[in-house]
């Protein structure tokens, strides 16, 4: 049986147990890719789950899990990104996902870096 | 959410109103008529630096440019995905932010992880599942969002569902409302002693 048909049905220790052997690299991507679990995982593996695909240690792009973020980690990663910008993930791919107060923040919060960098 | 297509159509509309073409607009910011081409086409977004330029250069400001406030307008049902971004198409209609469209006309249409994103958002928002979406997801989805209901509080009118229900969802409604009746019943025999 594939494990991506059990993936509703696990509950959050064996997805967490599961997730860490994807990103450990313990079980083969043809089994089973870290994007399949993104819709069952909570807001705390996510957010784990983010940290490594940014630092580089997932097999997965820290854009594909935008989408699965909360508005409050939206707001981290602003502040970040406009501090110093990963290779990994870029201020645009962060944009369509955010909310109009957020969006204006990154504006404002680019425009007094370029200033201070004049 | 950001609708990129719609960003794309916005960026054309202001650079033909200053009669400018790809080719200008690209030798002004130093990038590619292909990388304007791509932002026109809603692929992908200038960067910010270039989207301050191109609010200089269009004379505009970024709610315009980014078309905050413009309302989602929902054209051809059939065509809804090709004329806006993907994401930001599921992201509006699992949240109901449109009456004219719902899931259920989008999930055929829409990828395995793009489905499961779209009830993700629905459960997490207490946005309710309709009768008509239930006969269009797949076993997986039904019980992930039978469980959602059982074990995360989501609000699910069951009634309403019942009557399409396969005997494996049964079992989880009579397992959660069996609990249920043992719980009163043990607060009852609490309360009498």
């Amino acid at each position: 049986m594939k494990i991506v048909k059990m993936l509703p049905f696990l509950d959050k220790e064996e997805l967490s147990e599961l997730l860490d052997s994807l990103i450990k690299g313990e079980l083969k991507e043809e089994n089973i890719r870290i994007s399949a679990l993104l819709p069952f995982l909570e807001k705390e593996q996510i957010s784990h789950l983010f940290e490594r695909a940014v630092a580089g240690e997932a097999n997965i792009r820290p854009a594909a899990i935008l989408p699965f973020l909360d508005e409050d980690d939206y707001e981290g990663i602003i502040d970040s990104l406009v501090e110093n910008e990963p290779e990994t993930l870029s201020l645009e791919e962060l944009l369509p996902f955010l909310s109009e107060a957020n969006i204006k923040k990154v504006f404002r919060l680019f425009l007094e870096k370029e200033k201070k960098q004049e | 959410m950001l609708d990129l297509k719609l960003i794309g159509r916005k960026l054309t509309e202001l650079r033909q109103s200053q009669e400018l073409t790809q080719d200008d607009i690209a030798d002004k910011l130093y990038v590619t008529h292909q990388a304007v081409s791509r932002w026109e086409t809603g692929k992908t977004l200038p960067t910010i630096d270039n989207f301050l330029m191109l609010i200089k250069i269009y004379k505009t400001s970024i709610e315009d440019i980014l078309c905050l406030d413009e309302p989602l307008v929902v054209g051809d049902k059939e065509f809804f995905l090709d004329e806006h971004d993907r994401a930001f198409s599921i992201h509006e209609v699992a949240l109901r932010r449109t009456k004219a469209l719902t899931l259920a006309d989008l999930v055929p249409k829409l990828t395995t992880e793009e489905r499961l994103y779209a009830l993700r958002l629905m459960t997490q928002n207490q946005i309710p599942t309709d009768d008509t979406l239930w006969p269009r997801l797949s076993l997986t989805e039904r019980i992930w969002l039978l469980r959602q209901w059982r074990d995360k509080g989501y609000t699910l009118d069951i009634e309403k569902i019942r009557y399409m229900l396969t005997p494996a969802e049964t079992k989880i409604i009579r397992e959660v409302y069996h609990e249920n009746r043992k719980n009163v019943a043990i607060s009852r025999q609490r309360r009498t002693k």
